[in-house]
């Protein structure tokens, strides 16, 4: 069910209809609740959100395209977008779409929008939390994964040792431990000539702000 | 009209091409080295601990859309941007090109560090000898190579003793030392620091090869066991494979010989440069590369030897875009390894995330001419590498059991229980040399430069799968033994044709009329030119080649100094820098 776990005001690109029915299918691949959450307690649909506004606009059609047909699915199969349905009809679209079963899409079409999503959706699950999924390493958690640790005692790497005790770390973790003990890191003269070597590329003048205020805005 | 001058130019600033920048700047010569990706400090990897940015996205290699290679199973097929490596969910940096930038490479390595056998050096001779020349396909170039191990060795001490490499001696000078590679060729010493921690699943795995009557060793790792001046030892993060160190405990050449090339003051850096051809004189000298810099603007950098030192691939595409091809050798031999790839899961916790993949101990008993391999089905072995570190979660999770189910409870029943006790073992069976599997220029896929891409045709055949069949019956035993609950192989013929181990394509030979670079990787066809890195190996072999790779680096570097000095055929100008 819907529940209102998508920020609305946080979505760059999908629409409010769109991210309700990706998370829909999210929440079915990896099902969860509070107590042990899954993809939509998780943020997937915030990460695949911020990557399609992002690094993967190549596939901002795909997905657009294909949660409309598969909300068209929805209405067609219960009379219901796919976000307003119970989890056991929820799964029968999901596994509708795996094999290739929902209309409109090229033959092949729908089962690849499937595994794109699966891709995603664990990335987004097991990405540092920093990319939007992945809230409150629940993901990591899940798995047994204790993050971006800086590096692992003799004593911890043994086999059967429980580490589900050792506190989670990430990427915020780390960039605190290198400001605050950058002695920790690696360290060395920079070869680098300050200043010289190759000129950087920049953006031609007509598109910066100075030229903007030129033309009196 | 040049824009740049320099005694030598070097194309591509990694594992090798960094070594002779080293030697070459050391012995008096002004280097210029044009490298297609950045330059980078010494803490642009503190916050490496990121799979999504650095596997997941393939955040330091060569990706499709700025370098395309497109892939063809056979000749009469038409090649397709390599499939295996486009698409959402594709990323996987070991089915590319290794990292570009300076420290090429050796950045993005998993650090195994492997003198060949002296086998390995032997082919031809050794397969005739135990089983004849009936055994050798047709279509097959199973060559001895030009240059002997006994050669080499100084330059693998050498080469051990600069990047700092971590292991266990097996043989010192013909005495077997116990706890190393019983099948080691002899060394002249000891490596220079004693081996990593093992990974922590890495007993049950000992235990069991020995028990089968294996002889499990820890893998030499280009990884410090201890500090060594201002690199840290190893802390087992687990983000190893495809990420920069964050204590500078990998040996990436940024970090391990580069700066002593800056300190000579004659070491100068074109990053972010794409190297596009060879510009050839009518009196068939190399004058010049062109190369186009982050403006999109074309240069011209001059040099009295011209260096191609860009990885086999791009090597290759380098030659064959400058018109270097005259007895049509350049792109033929390409060879590549399987990993057959071999995972299960374990009773208990392996801590799969923990620690360097190169910390799983390797059985080297079924390497080469170890099995009997007389009725020709396959040639050569590997050796069985046991894998249970630096392995982070999305690729954990994505490598999926057989008949795992994809979503609901079942998926979710699978995350939470099989990850945390994963364990792998992988072999590298090496194609042999064979006249179907070549690289050439692609006649329409180009770069967003215009120029034009490698086009790799290769296909799996009866002989990687009759070692993969083999090998794995080994690694299904050991699973066993060890008490493992479930394990399941990768396909026979995966879907990828690149593995950042390509070799071939300029192969090294005595023959000009059919290798493209002698023995010391120098061009038979552009003397001034020389060509190095996997790119020269005739054959390959069951180790990874990094090692061997930054040998022949130095072995080439003291071939350049030494003509230099005689004042011999390389150059004039070389003569003046070195007067």
């Amino acid at each position: 069910m819907t529940g209102g776990t998508i920020d609305a005001t946080g979505l760059l690109f999908l629409s409010l209809r769109e991210a309700e029915a990706l998370d829909a299918l999210v929440a079915r691949i990896i099902p969860g609740d509070a107590a042990d959450p899954g993809a939509r307690e998780a943020g997937v649909t915030t990460y695949i959100d911020r990557a399609l506004a992002g690094p993967y606009a190549e596939w901002r059609l795909a997905y657009r395209d294909g949660m409309r047909l598969v909300d068209a699915f929805a209405q067609a199969s219960y009379g219901k977008r796919i976000g307003q349905l119970a989890d056991a009809d929820q799964d029968e679209i999901l596994a509708a779409l795996q094999e290739d079963r929902v209309p409109g899409f090229a033959a092949g079409d729908g089962a690849r929008f499937f595994d794109m999503i699966w891709a995603h959706t664990i990335e987004g699950m097991f990405s540092d939390p920093a990319y939007g999924g992945n809230r409150d390493a629940a993901g990591w958690r899940l798995i047994g994964f204790p993050g971006a640790q800086y590096g692992y005692s003799a004593d911890e790497m043994r086999y059967g040792a429980d580490l589900t005790g050792k506190p989670i770390m990430t990427l915020a973790d780390i960039r605190r431990l290198a400001d605050e003990q950058p002695n920790l890191f690696y360290q060395r003269r920079d070869h680098r000539p300050p200043g010289r070597g190759a000129t950087p590329p920049m953006p031609p003048a007509e598109t910066t702000l100075e030229s903007d205020q030129s033309q009196g805005g | 009209m040049a824009a740049k001058q320099a005694d030598v130019v070097i194309v591509g600033l990694g594992a090798s091409g960094a070594v002779l920048a080293r030697e070459l700047t050391e012995a008096g010569m002004h280097v210029l080295a044009i490298e297609k990706g950045p330059d980078y400090g010494p803490d642009d990897f503190w916050l490496k601990f990121d799979e999504l940015r650095y596997s997941a996205r393939c955040g330091i290699s060569p990706t499709m859309d700025t370098d395309p290679i497109t892939w063809r199973p056979n000749g009469a097929a038409t090649a397709r941007v390599a499939p295996w490596a486009v698409g959402p969910g594709a990323g996987n940096p070991l089915f590319l090109p290794p990292s570009l930038g300076v420290g090429g490479g050796s950045i993005h390595w998993a650090c195994w560090f492997w003198r060949q056998r002296e086998e390995d050096f032997r082919m031809r001779s050794v397969i005739r000898e135990r089983f004849g020349d009936k055994v050798f396909p047709e279509g097959s170039r199973i060559v001895d190579w030009p240059v002997s191990y006994q050669e080499l060795e100084p330059h693998y001490a050498a080469v051990e003793a600069e990047q700092g490499v971590s292991g266990q001696a097996g043989n010192i000078s013909g005495e077997l030392i116990p706890g190393g590679n019983p099948f080691e060729a002899p060394r002249s010493g000891p490596f220079p620091h004693p081996p990593i921690r093992p990974s922590a699943s890495n007993q049950p795995f000992v235990e069991a090869a020995s028990k089968l009557g294996y002889h499990p060793f820890p893998a030499a790792a280009a990884i410090l066991s201890e500090d060594d001046g201002d690199r840290k030892a190893c802390v087992y993060c687990g983000f190893c494979r495809d990420y920069g160190c964050h204590v500078g405990a990998k040996a990436e050449t940024q970090n391990t010989t580069l700066p002593r090339a800056f300190a000579t003051g004659r070491l100068e850096v074109l990053a972010n440069c794409r190297v596009q051809r060879v510009n050839v004189d009518r009196d068939g000298r190399a004058r010049s590369v062109s190369y186009v810099d982050a403006r999109g603007d074309v240069h011209e950098a001059a040099g009295d030897l011209v260096v191609l030192a860009a990885y086999a691939l791009e090597n290759v595409r380098l030659l064959l875009a400058s018109g270097i091809n005259r007895n049509g050798a350049v792109g033929k031999w390409y060879t590549i390894h399987n990993y057959h790839w071999f995972s299960g899961d374990m009773p208990r916790d392996t801590l799969i995330y923990a620690g360097a993949a190169v910390g799983g101990w390797v059985i080297d008993d079924p390497n080469a001419n170890w099995a009997d391999h007389s009725d020709g089905a396959f040639l050569w072995g590997s050796p069985i590498l046991y894998f249970a570190g630096d392995t982070q979660p999305i690729e954990g999770v994505r490598n999926l059991p057989p008949d795992t189910p994809l979503w609901g409870a079942g998926f979710k029943d699978y995350l939470r229980s099989s990850y945390r006790r994963r364990f792998g073992m992988y072999s590298q069976m090496a194609t042999l040399p064979l006249e179907s599997n070549f690289l050439d220029l692609d006649p329409t896929v180009k770069d967003p430069w215009g120029q034009p891409a490698l086009r790799i045709t290769h296909n799996w055949g009866d002989h990687d799968r009759a070692g993969g069949v083999w090998l794995n019956g080994i690694k299904q035993r050991i699973a066993e033994e060890m008490g493992a609950l479930r394990t399941w192989p990768a396909p026979m013929e995966p879907p990828y044709h690149v593995t950042t181990h390509e070799h071939g394509g300029h192969v090294m030979g005595d023959d000009p009329a059919d290798s493209v670079v002698n023995r010391y990787q120098q061009s038979h066809e552009v003397p001034n030119l020389f060509v190095i890195g996997g790119g020269s190996f005739p054959t390959m072999n069951g180790y990874n080649p990094t090692g061997t790779i930054q040998a022949l680096a130095l072995w080439t570097a003291d071939y350049i100094k030494q003509e230099t000095r005689r004042g011999g055929a390389l150059t004039g100008a070389l003569g003046r820098a070195t007067a």
